[in-house]
Order: structure tokens, then sequence, then C-alpha cells
């Protein structure tokens, strides 16, 4: 829809005022669109001022048969440098005149003799009445408009011409006032000249509308923001088909085969999200609903929507969709204080009309001092509590309704609220804490002590176990300390640096000494504890000595080769021999901790 | 309170980092908690079946004994089951349930739990 960039803010405000304003329509120009299931007015006039004063505000009418159907209404000037500029409207009413009326403040006073160009948009809903109100799969759909043929107005008008755009070439009938000329989808009625002010005359067209005549019949928006990063946003959208009835009944063989059957019948539309959606669901009470596609556009997403079966006349649905949005697009804060900017209804097919319209508004747990500014009214109903994951005092939802809204209605919402970041680490914080008392439930468990009498056996082979654990770490150490000595014996055959093998030999010793003294420590206290494994401790110690013997005696070979006592081949062979010597004992000992 | 004063609120932590953040942080939890657990059932029946399964699967004993050394360090056998390192135990769970708790936090923030 064209025009101002800056619409409607329509206020309940009830005041009397009085029209020896002078203003009068030189020239209006009328544009009834029926060409969707919508009535799309928009009336350009060009006002004068006839009188002696300076005028400054301008007075709107509707019909009084039109006006509980309006949506939308809107009215712009065109300015001198061919800008509009949107009008505020305020409801106001007139004496003794049915209808409604809404007063319109220039932004200039207009003077006497001056002319003013204004731009007025008007929608109405479920205005288009099917007729015959019900029809089988096969046939077309018709629909009958009421309207006027003049411009119902407080001021006289001049010459006013009014063009009525259809929806298809076929008319049945229409009310032919003044020898009206019909084009091909259109009716061009006028010129009618010096109408006087608040004229009717009935208007009556009735012609063949396929076009969707689908309605929201009722939607729930839920907006749960985040302050993580995201914003979540769910729709549950109720849909009807107003057109004419379905009668008889559905042959899904004829609406496949035939391409004009079921024609007013809706398949699929096209839903326009925000262009950073991501994570699109499209869902109903049964489970995920895959007929559906979706498009990444440069600067919007599109999901073409194919509910689970055609609608015809009479037959709704339901559905959830559901997408998610990043936070930084639509939330801005300054310290302490946040403002979030958002849609309050988003775009759910063209030539939208939503009969009953819920949004709810979850704002993170501990935001203070909320604050709503709306684009137009709505009605807030009680604020209330939402408890989801990691909640303790729940999060407060801002909860608005409002009827009647259709494509012009998309328009965006600042919620300005404070939140302290620190309650953001409540989180997790919560699961920290869930996972303490969790570890001291352990704590606590393993200290209870249910037995009924003292176990004695328990607790001496538990000492025993300990025990054991630290002769087995010993004992590995000591193997270790052989293999060192290996190490050091390998570079001495290759540096022959005597002083290195003899530091060497002498660790060795002191620290097998000192392992030695220590095992022989344990295998007396396993002694005391009355466990055999004290035998098998002092079998490994014989076996551990017997093994020192052999690396000392390999060592000694090594010194001597390098002394060159003894031939090469002959180390090797010696060698060879004592190393197996040592696998086997190395083995034996292995075993006999294995059954420790 | 205008909004043009305002500038775009950015999350405390990059959404694109959550991943990494998760799988850290719990695995240091999760490190944590076995070490935790690995204390109260020191020498208990349960340590006994399970020394004699990984034996009988004959892990390479080495390697066992150098998990064992490193976690049974310093074991006072005199000590009863009531003045087991009662402090030691808290600092560990102390420590293990908040790498845990925060890695469980960004792994619902990862998942698209945006909490």
């Amino acid at each position: 829809i064209g025009g101002a960039a800056i619409f409607v803010l329509v206020s309940c405000v009830f005041c009397a005022s009085a029209l020896a304003d002078g203003l009068v329509n030189e020239d209006v120009k009328r544009t009834l669109d029926l060409s969707s299931h919508l009535a799309k007015i928009t009336a350009e006039i060009q006002l004068a001022n006839h009188g002696a004063a300076r005028v400054n505000s301008l007075t709107l009418a509707l019909e009084a048969e039109l006006a509980p159907h309006l949506a939308f209404i809107g009215a712009s000037v065109k300015g001198e440098e061919e800008e509009d500029e949107g009008l505020e409207l305020k409801e106001t009413t007139l004496h003794g005149q049915s209808g409604k009326f809404f007063e319109a403040q220039l932004p200039s006073s207009l003077a006497p003799g001056a002319k003013l160009r204004v731009k007025v948009e008007t929608v109405f809903s479920h205005v288009l009445k099917p007729f015959p109100s019900h029809i089988t799969q096969a046939e077309q759909q018709l629909v009958v408009f009421q309207g006027n043929h003049y411009l119902y107005s407080p001021y006289p008008t001049r010459s006013q011409t009014t063009r009525v755009r259809l929806a298809s070439k076929t008319v049945e009938s229409y009310t032919k006032l003044g020898n009206p000329t019909k084009s091909e989808e259109s009716i061009e009625y006028g010129p009618f000249k010096d109408v006087p002010p608040f004229s009717q005359d009935d208007m009556k067209i009735h012609y063949e509308n396929n076009t969707p005549f689908l309605t929201i019949s009722s939607i729930t928006r839920t907006i749960e923001v985040s302050h993580w990063g995201n914003i979540a946003v769910e729709e549950t959208i109720d849909l009807r088909h107003t057109g004419a009835y379905l009668k008889g009944p559905f042959s899904r063989y004829d609406y496949q085969r035939q391409s004009d059957s079921g024609i007013s019948s809706v398949k699929s539309f096209k839903t326009i999200l925000p262009a950073s959606a991501q994570d699109v669901y499209y869902r109903d009470e049964i489970g995920n609903i895959s007929t559906s596609h979706l498009q990444v556009l440069d600067d919007s997403v599109e999901v073409e929507i194919r509910p689970r079966f055609p609608l015809f006349g009479g037959w709704k649905t339901h559905y959830i969709i559901g997408y998610n949005l990043p936070s930084y697009e639509y939330l801005y804060n300054l310290g302490d204080q946040y403002a979030l900017k958002m849609r309050l209804v988003d775009h759910i097919y063209d030539d939208q009309v939503i009969d009953q319209l819920t949004v709810k508004l979850i704002l993170p747990e501990g935001a203070r001092n909320i604050h709503v500014d709306t684009p137009y009214p709505i009605s807030r109903s009680q604020d209330e509590l939402h408890y989801t994951y990691l909640d303790t005092f729940g999060r407060p939802v801002l909860v608005a309704t409002k009827n009647n809204l259709v494509e012009q209605h998309i328009q965006d919402v600042v919620v300005h609220y404070n939140f302290n970041k620190i309650l953001m680490l409540q989180e997790p914080l919560l699961v920290v804490g869930a996972f303490y008392i969790l570890f001291f439930t352990v704590i606590i468990y393993v200290r209870l002590d249910f037995s009924i009498t003292k176990d004695p056996a328990a607790e001496v082979r538990m000492k025993v176990a300990s025990i054991t654990e630290q002769v087995l770490t010993l004992v590995n150490k000591r193997l270790g300390l052989y293999r060192h000595m290996d190490e050091v014996v390998n570079r001495y055959k290759q540096s022959r640096d005597t002083g290195a093998l003899n530091s060497g030999r002498k660790t060795l010793e002191a620290e097998h000494r000192t392992l030695t003294n220590d095992i022989t420590a344990l295998q007396t206290r396993l002694k005391a504890e009355g466990s055999d494994l004290a035998e098998k401790v002092g079998e490994i110690q014989k076996l551990d000595s017997q093994l020192k013997d052999l690396v000392c005696r390999s060592c000694q070979e090594a010194e001597r080769l390098v002394a060159g006592k003894v031939k090469k081949d002959a180390y090797i062979e010696s060698d060879k021999t004592l190393s197996g010597k040592r696998q086997e004992l190395v083995s034996r000992i292995d075993n006999l901790l294995d059954a420790l | 309170m205008e909004l043009e004063a305002m500038t775009r609120y950015t999350s405390p932590v990059n959404p694109a980092v959550f991943p990494h953040l998760t799988v850290v942080l719990l695995a240091i939890g999760m490190f944590f908690t076995a070490w935790f657990f690995v204390y109260p059932l020191l020498f208990t029946d349960l340590h006994f079946l399970i020394r004699k399964v990984l034996v009988n699967f004959s892990l390479k004993r080495c390697l066992y004994i150098c998990i064992l050394d490193s976690l049974s360090l310093r074991y006072e056998v005199t000590s009863t089951k009531y003045t087991r390192d009662l402090y030691k135990e808290l600092l560990i769970s102390l420590v293990a349930s908040l790498f845990m708790g925060f890695g469980v936090l960004f792994l619902l923030l990862w998942v698209g739990i945006y909490v």
C-alpha cells in the first residue's frame, strides 16, 4: 500500500465538531479495489477552502453500513515537495449523522481559497458476501459488494469519479447510476457533479471472485526473548476459508484431474518471514507437516505452506509455525535499559485478515519497569508469569489482544525494560547447585554405615588391599630401576665413561636398598594382619635379589668388554643368556604380582 | 529512553563459540567427576571387583599402576572411613559441579534451548 511513511494512530476521543468549515471537495477520484477478498477504497481528494477562516482540521466520514467492517484507515497529504505526510486521525461523532467520523489535523492550516490534496485509504474486511452462499466443487464463486456510488463526505463534492477494479471479467450484475462504462476488469462510474454532503446511493456489484478467501480466525503470536542471543517466535494459527460454502461431496479425482475444479479453494499460500529467520518449523497436533518449501532470499525468508488438505468454503485448519531470530537485530540496550523492537504481527499471506490476535511477549526472568509503545491502540491484558527451563520466579509475559487486523497492521512495537545483567548468572548457578547437591549426597552416602554388626573382616581386607597397592607400586619402581640401569650400561658401552657407570651403579644400590627396606616393612605389616599375601611378597623379594645379581653380572660383563678382557662374541653370548634369565625372573615376578 | 541512543545488544558469549565451550567444559567436568567418584569408592568391594575385572582382561599393568598411582597418592592406611579427606572431596566436588554446570548450560544453548 503506497502512501506516507507514517500511518494511523487511532485512539478513541469523542468530541463534537461543527462543520461550518466551508471546505469543499473540488475533485474526487475514488478507487474501489475489489480484486481480492478485501475491499480497499482509496480516495484522492482535491480539497479547497471556500470559507472565510483558516481551517486546521479535516473530517473524514464512513457509511454506517460499512463502518463496522473497517479494518484500517489512513490519510496523507501531498506536500509541495511531492512528499506525502501522514495525518493523525481521531474518531469523532457528528450530531444527527450516522456512520463513523475521523478528524485529521492538517500539518499547516489551510488559508481561505487555498487547495489541498488529500489521499484517504480504507480497508474493509468481510464486506464481500458470497452469493450464492453454497456452491459445488465445479462452480465458480460469485460475491456481492454493496457500497456507495458517491463519496460519503461531510463536505459537498463538485465533481467525482469512481473506478471499481474487479477480480475477473465476469460480472453478473451491477448498478448503473449515470451510465457507467465497463472495461475488461473494471467499471467506471461518473463523473458526478455537485453532490451534496452525506449523500448515499446504493451500489451493488455481483461478480465472480475466485481469489483466496482466507481468514485467520485467531492467531496467538508468542515471542520469547533470551539474553543469550536468541528470540524465538511461534505462531499458532486457525485458518478458515470464508468464501462460499462447499455444497455436496468433495471429489479428489475431479480436483486433481480438472484444472478448474474447486477454483476458489486454497491449495497453498506463501508466508514471508524476517530475513534472518532460522530453524523454521511448521507443525500441527499430528506432528510435522512436510508439505512446505523454504526459500531463503536476500531480504526475507519465504515459506510456501501447503496445508494437509485444500481449503474449501467453510473448511478450516490449524497449524503452528515457529522460527528463531538473532537478538542483535531486534534488541537494543544501554547499560541496564533494554529495548525490543519487533513486529506486533507478521506477514502470513498476502491480503491477510486476522479476526482475533493475541500477542504474548515473554521477557527474561527479572525484567522490570516494562513499558510498551504500540503503533496503534491494542488492549493489554493482565501480565502473566511463564515458567520454563532454569526458571525460579517466572518470566514476565505481556499479553495484548486486538481484533480485525490487515496487512497494514504489520508494524513495530517497542518494549522498554530494565534487566540486571548479573541475573543471567542465575541460570548456570542453578545447574551447578544441582550437581553439587548430587555430589554431596554421594559424600554423605558413603559415610553412612548401616551394618548391624561390625565386620572386622572387611576392615582387614581394606587395610591389606591398601598395603598391597603400595607393594605393587614399589616393586614396579624397582623394576624401573633395572631398566634405567640397562640404559646406563648401554651408554657406558658407547662412551666408555667409567665415572658415569660407577655413579649409576651407586644410585641403583642406594635406591634399591631403600625400596627393599620399604617392601620388607610392608611385608611385616601384612603378616601382622594375618594375610597369606605376606608369603608371596617374601617370594618376590627372593626373586628380586636374584634379578639384582644378574643385573650386576651383566654390568660387570660390560666392564670387562670395555677393558678388553673378553671378546665381543663371547660377551654377546653371555649377555644373551643373562637377559634370558632376567626375562624369566621378571615374568615370574609379574605372575606373582598378578596374584596379589 | 530513546531507541536511537541505544546500541544493538550482543550476547555475552558469542554463539559461534558454544560448541567449543560445551565440549571443553564438559570434558573437564567429567574428568573431575571421575576423580571425585574414585575417593569414596576406594578400597570398597566395588573397587576390588573393578580391579579383578581389569586384571582379568589383562589391562597393561603398568598403565593400570600408573593411573592408580596418580589417584591414590599418599593414602594413609591408618585413617578410618570417617576421616577420609572430607575437605578434599568437597573441593573436588565443587570444582566438578562448577565445570559440569557451566558445561550443561552451554550444551543447552548449543542445542537450541535458549534458556
